[in-house]
């Protein structure tokens, strides 16, 4: 289908990339799919939403400066430092890390694109039109105002009528897909989408660190959805999940958030860290210490810190052995912090540190940090920590850890891989001033809020009596809090300048030895002109010499064909090529279905449920049309890819990105569904109010039936891959197996509809939604069988090319068994509801 | 046949997640079922509860000891199984130090 | 304790480093304890930190992994496992002193933005809480509507009351005297007033507050 590609000059091999890769100008632009771009995009969106929390909280040192302060009212103090909180989170934490990985990634793993470009643009408008419901509700005044943490029933339609709530749990949940595709994203890419001889070995720390990262997402954002979804559909449709009039429970609320919400810290931490296991290496001028060490730590990490979401609860009432799983779990989570401390520092022991403007920012890391995560073990031990739950206490703290842990890192990495955005190298003028004002105030600011804490003052409080005498506390903690933005006003303008005024530089300005600066600064759209083979670890390499040998077309894919957007695919383990992955090319559909996506929220918001479902609809369509012209009509076989190696295009491969995508979708959902499990037992075993009026027993006869459909559905999508591959027609297989799907979709629907008055017990509205995802489940395998239908009508399919059927097939069996789960699952709560009442 | 997967590298922490979720809900169960005053004739008047709880832990541990024992035996070979190895040994430390605890402390409010 | 470099600056009415209780006192040692540990920890790797900048020989005389090992892991895990069994036998001490109901059990019913208590025998006060000196008190903790948190810093940590559960908060003031007491939950814009004073009597003089109480308690418990 191709002529054998032939070596070009590296100016004629940049203008046929260019030509490819880059994102059109004008209002096309919104068609941008490339990792750069989109990584920018992000970055600056986030940098705007800081500049938003800051300015809320700003507001409330103002509120806070004297114990009579008259700036807003109780009202407006709500809204603030509800949006303080979310808008720190959720808009600027997350998406900053996930723009600044979605720029890096690729490039430290020698890719020229993450593995699905258009998700990562879908990602970022869902960020964007989430983040916008969220600014515009707080321009209009109607800003949620129950906390970030939305505890109900305070958050409850009794206690919270307005839209504010609705605003939070639909706008973040709606942020969130954007964090889960990142999640997926970001995994998938670490695993397969490297340069050649990449081995696990040979990563970069910051792969691995962001590898973790994102699997810690997969399961830590689950939950969160899950609570929102149950707590909307309380607020919406008066299901009592959070009632303890009718059997539900507000602690339940408190698990399922802080079972993200802890992991979410570390989640926000770990890519700094990762960010300063990459500089340290470059200052110190030796390779990283204790690479192995950090990766068992981050193992280590990203366990514990599911083990201790609790340490947030000490104070609702919970056996003191219980507290104590959870107080082991959260002071043991120093250790790997420990050593990844140590393991820096033993680094710079063993190099010839050289000082730079990041290093200073690293410095006030080290500092803040270190206090932060001090405190933090303090607060972890429950006598200490009764005292100073829900103190300012804790807001100090918090902030240590955050902006230590977070935003100095960040800086820092602003400092250091400015010059790879820009391709300017920078001017220290004002760096400095920058760094002191806003070390020594945010000092000012949080040390003694420490004893303000301790001296009784609690959090979220918009007035404290002036007995206390905690006036001349808060007053400093204002005016430090000025002094530090003094200093973020400095820094912005300090990048601008760098920005506009300084010097070019041809390649490595910081003598790094790691694969992103072995291209030209600022990157072109395709990242590498040739992909580079591997054949040490990620901080030994010499960028120099590699960048101007991949720019000379001397590695993997130095060469175009057939308009591909082309990157190389290989062994998750070993690093060896086996697949040549091809890129969907610049696309307005990913901002089509994040409109479509912000309707269907919008629809939700103005109650309007009957028009939503036309705009889930649509937006099932629109990403159908994702697929349209990906994948090929007849079988393409090996294709060369430079260095005398040849691959098979992605889709003739048994394991590409988007089968792992599956599997990891797969995995989410499971998640989402565990804690719906999770929570029925939950009730059953703590919420008063039980055993309920009238259990929702399901039918044995539609249970059954429903059964031999999803195992029949199961068994069918398999044959039809065993067919396919065996060279036979697998279009009969594939209807009958949506069929057994839309029909189990249809019994799931009647038990539904047969769950005995929902809205008077929480245990029926458990049922209720068991039910229905379980149907949503087998709605979407009839879905994927009959689009597996499409693709073999239009000719996609052979024995060679069966992805598409696989695909479905992992989901098929997914929702089986998950069905079978679901259905023992009703029986069970419906037995434990009725014999509830036997317990003492 | 060795395992050859990523996965192994949780593999030490998947026990201890498994010993946290069993040991926090069977905490949970017993407490609500009144487990905590049955006391148990033949065991030396231990509570139920603790009996059931100390069963967990155990189990689990020896889980974590067999699978570092499993582990050793490949402990010099490539770049997984070491690592693998060393976060074993992790997690079942990890696993004394936050479960250690059933043995003395109080189990219901 | 001599952590405060002012001292005024440790007390106030709600402050926990002034403790007047057997159980406020423990947790503000425990505080003391692991301020000034944390002091010296901070201390340690701040130097280590600095030794790897001026005096990187010594460090790497002492060898790059011991480094890791030994600062990363093994000294803070016996720092930790020492913490840690403080902190148990500290809290299941104050659950076995609980064990055994109290004599007095006073009633806390928390709603926006009240608190009501309700004493043995039907007296209530609103936003005033009355106790005896030198005596084990249970406060019985329920809410009416969302979550609030009681908490008397100078007597005791802090407890929640949530709706649908009961809650019990052992109090035992050394002496008698005033003290604060706050909501530390946020229950919406009542909030930061959501205030209430604690006054303890000596015995004699809590019996007799309580008998007035009673004759008012008509129209003072609303």
């Amino acid at each position: 289908m191709s002529a054998r590609p032939t070596r070009q000059t590296p100016l004629r091999l940049h203008r046929e990339l260019a030509a490819l890769w880059d994102t059109p100008a004008g209002w096309r632009r919104l068609s941008a799919v490339n990792h750069t771009v989109l990584g920018k995009r992000f970055i600056l969106a986030a940098f705007f939403f800081f500049a938003v929390g800051g300015l809320l909280a700003m507001l409330i040192r103002v509120q806070l400066a004297t114990s009579s302060t008259a700036f807003v009212g109780p009202e407006a103090y709500g809204q603030i430092f509800t949006m303080h909180g979310t808008v720190m989170m959720f808009l600027f934490a997350i998406p900053m890390f996930e723009g600044f990985a979605i720029y890096l990634l690729p490039k430290l793993l020698g890719a020229r694109d993450l593995a699905f470009p258009r998700l990562t643009a879908y990602g970022f408008w869902c960020y964007i039109f989430g983040a916008s419901i969220l600014l515009l509700a707080m321009v209009a005044g109607v800003a949620p105002d129950s906390g970030w943490f939305m505890y109900t029933p305070l958050s409850s339609s009794t206690y919270s009528p307005g839209i504010n709530a609705d605003v939070w749990l639909l706008g973040i949940t709606f942020v969130e897909i954007s964090a889960l595709s990142a999640a997926i994203e970001i995994t998938v890419s670490v695993l397969k989408v490297r340069a050649p001889g990449m081995s696990l070995a040979r990563m970069p720390i910051m792969a691995w660190y962001l590898l973790v990262t994102a699997l810690m997402m997969l399961f830590g954002f689950p939950p969160l959805i899950l609570g929102s979804i149950l707590l909307e559909l309380e607020r919406a449709a008066d299901l009592p999940f959070f009632d303890p009039l009718r059997g539900g429970d507000s602690l339940l609320w408190q698990h399922l958030f802080w079972l993200f919400g802890h992991p979410e810290v570390y989640i926000i931490f770990l890519p700094a860290a990762g960010a300063i296991s990459m500089m340290i290496p470059t200052f110190a001028r030796h390779e990283l210490i204790g690479y192995r060490a950090i990766i068992v730590a981050l193992i280590a990490m990203a366990f514990l810190s599911f083990g201790l979401w609790v340490h947030h609860m000490f104070t609702v009432g919970i056996p003191h052995l219980a507290l104590a799983f959870f107080s082991a779990a959260s002071g043991l989570v120093a250790i790997p912090t420990a050593v990844q401390i140590f393991a820096w520092i033993a680094t710079l022991a063993a190099g010839r540190p050289r000082f730079d403007v990041p290093m200073l920012y690293l410095g006030g890391f080290f500092f803040i940090f270190v206090i932060g995560g001090l405190t933090g073990v303090m607060l972890a031990m429950v006598p200490f920590n009764w005292q100073a739950h829900d103190t300012h206490f804790v807001v100090a703290h918090l902030h240590y850890v955050l902006v230590g842990g977070f935003v100095f890192p960040m800086m820092a990495a602003a400092y250091y891989w400015l010059p790879h955005f820009t391709g300017r190298r920078a001017e220290h003028r004002l760096s400095k001033p920058a760094f002191w004002a806003i070390f020594l105030g945010f000092n000012l600011t949080f040390f003694h809020m420490h004893l303000t804490g301790l001296r009784g003052m609690p959090r979220r409080v918009d007035t404290y009596p002036v007995e206390a005498r905690l006036d001349w506390l808060n007053l400093l903690s204002s005016v430090g809090s000025f002094v530090m933005i003094i200093g973020f006003a400095l820094f912005v303008i300090d990048l601008v300048v760098q920005m506009r005024f300084g010097q070019r530089f041809r390649r490595n300005p910081w003598a790094a030895r790691t694969l992103e600066w072995a291209m030209p600064t600022p990157p072109t759209s395709y990242a590498f002109a040739s992909l580079p083979h591997i054949t040490e670890r990620g901080d030994r390499l010499a960028p120099d010499a590699e960048g101007a040998r991949l720019a000379g077309g001397h590695g993997y894919l130095g060469f175009t064909r057939n308009g591909w957007m082309e990157t190389l695919g290989v062994d998750m383990t070993s690093g060896r090529p086996d697949q040549l992955i091809v890129l969907p090319r610049q696309s307005f559909l990913p901002l089509w279905s994040g409109l479509l996506t912000a309707a269907f929220v919008l629809c939700l918001l103005a109650k309007l449920y009957w028009l939503s479902l036309f705009a889930f609809a649509a937006i099932v369509v629109s990403l159908l049309a994702w697929t349209g012209g990906t994948g090929a009509r007849q079988d393409t076989g090996a294709l060369p890819i430079g260095k005398g190696a040849s691959a098979r295009p992605h889709w003739e491969t048994a394991t590409p990105p988007s089968w792992w995508a599956m599997v990891l979708a797969c995995a989410a959902e499971a998640t989402l569904f565990s804690s719906l499990l999770f929570g029925g037992l939950f009730l059953w075993l703590v919420a008063p109010a039980w055993p309920p009026p009238q259990p929702a027993m399901p039918d044995p006869l539609l249970a059954a039936a429903c059964l031999v459909l999803m195992l029949l559905a199961a068994l069918l999508g398999r044959d039809a891959v065993r067919a396919l591959t065996r060279g036979g027609p697998p279009a009969l297989r594939l209807a009958l197996c949506a069929g057994a799907h839309g029909g189990a979709a249809l019994l799931f629907a009647l038990m539904a509809a047969s769950v005995p008055v929902p809205t008077t017990h929480a245990h029926n509205a458990t049922a209720l939604v068991l039910f229905a995802l379980c149907g949503l489940r087998a709605g979407f395998g009839a879905l994927l069988a009959g689009y597996g239908l499409w693709r073999e009508r239009a000719g996609y399919l052979s024995p060679v090319r069966s992805l598409d059927l696989r695909i479905g097939r992992i989901w098929h069996d997914y929702a089986a068994a998950t069905g079978i789960v679901g259905i023992g699952a009703a029986f069970v709560f419906a037995w434990l509801a009725s014999s509830a009442g036997a317990a003492p | 046949m060795r395992p050859r997967s990523i996965l192994l590298l949780g593999a030490g922490f998947t026990i201890w997640a498994s010993a946290f979720v069993a040991l926090y809900a069977m905490l949970s169960v017993g407490c609500r079922f009144g487990w905590h005053e049955v006391a148990l004739e033949g065991a030396g008047g231990l509570s139920l509860q603790r009996l059931q709880l100390v069963a967990i832990f155990l189990v689990h541990l020896a889980a974590g000891v067999a699978l570092v024992a499993l582990l050793r035996r490949w402990k010099d070979r490539g770049f997984l199984y070491p690592l693998a190895y060393v976060a074993a040994i992790a997690a079942l430390s990890a696993s004394v130090f936050s479960f250690g605890a059933v043995f003395f402390l109080s189990t219901c409010a | 304790m001599a952590g405060c470099l002012v001292l005024s600056a440790c007390s106030g009415p709600l402050s926990v480093l002034e403790p007047e209780s057997a159980s406020a006192r423990n947790a503000t040692t425990l505080w003391w304890v692991m301020a000034y540990a944390g002091t010296g920890i901070f201390m340690a790797t701040a130097s280590v930190l600095v030794l790897a900048v001026v005096r990187p020989s010594w460090l790497r005389a002492f060898g790059e992994a011991r480094l890791i090992l030994w600062g990363g892991l093994v000294i803070p895990l016996v720092l930790l496992a020492g913490l840690v069994a403080a902190a148990f036998a500290l809290g299941e001490r104050g659950i076995a002193a609980a064990r055994e109901p109290a004599a007095l059990r006073i009633e806390a019913v928390a709603r926006q933005w009240i608190w009501q208590f309700r004493y043995p025998g039907g007296h209530v006060t609103t936003n005033l809480l009355h106790l005896p000196a030198g005596r084990d008190v249970d406060i019985v903790l329920t809410s009416e509507d969302v979550i609030h948190s009681f908490w008397v810093p100078r007597l005791a940590g802090k407890l929640d009351a949530i709706p649908g559960h009961t809650n019990i908060l052992r109090l035992h003031a050394d002496r008698a005297g005033k003290y604060g007491g706050v909501c530390t939950e946020y229950c919406g814009i009542g909030h930061a007033p959501m205030r209430f004073d604690v006054e303890v009597h000596e015995e004699e003089a809590f019996r007799r507050i309580l008998a007035s109480e009673a004759a008012t308690a008509g129209e003072g418990g609303e």
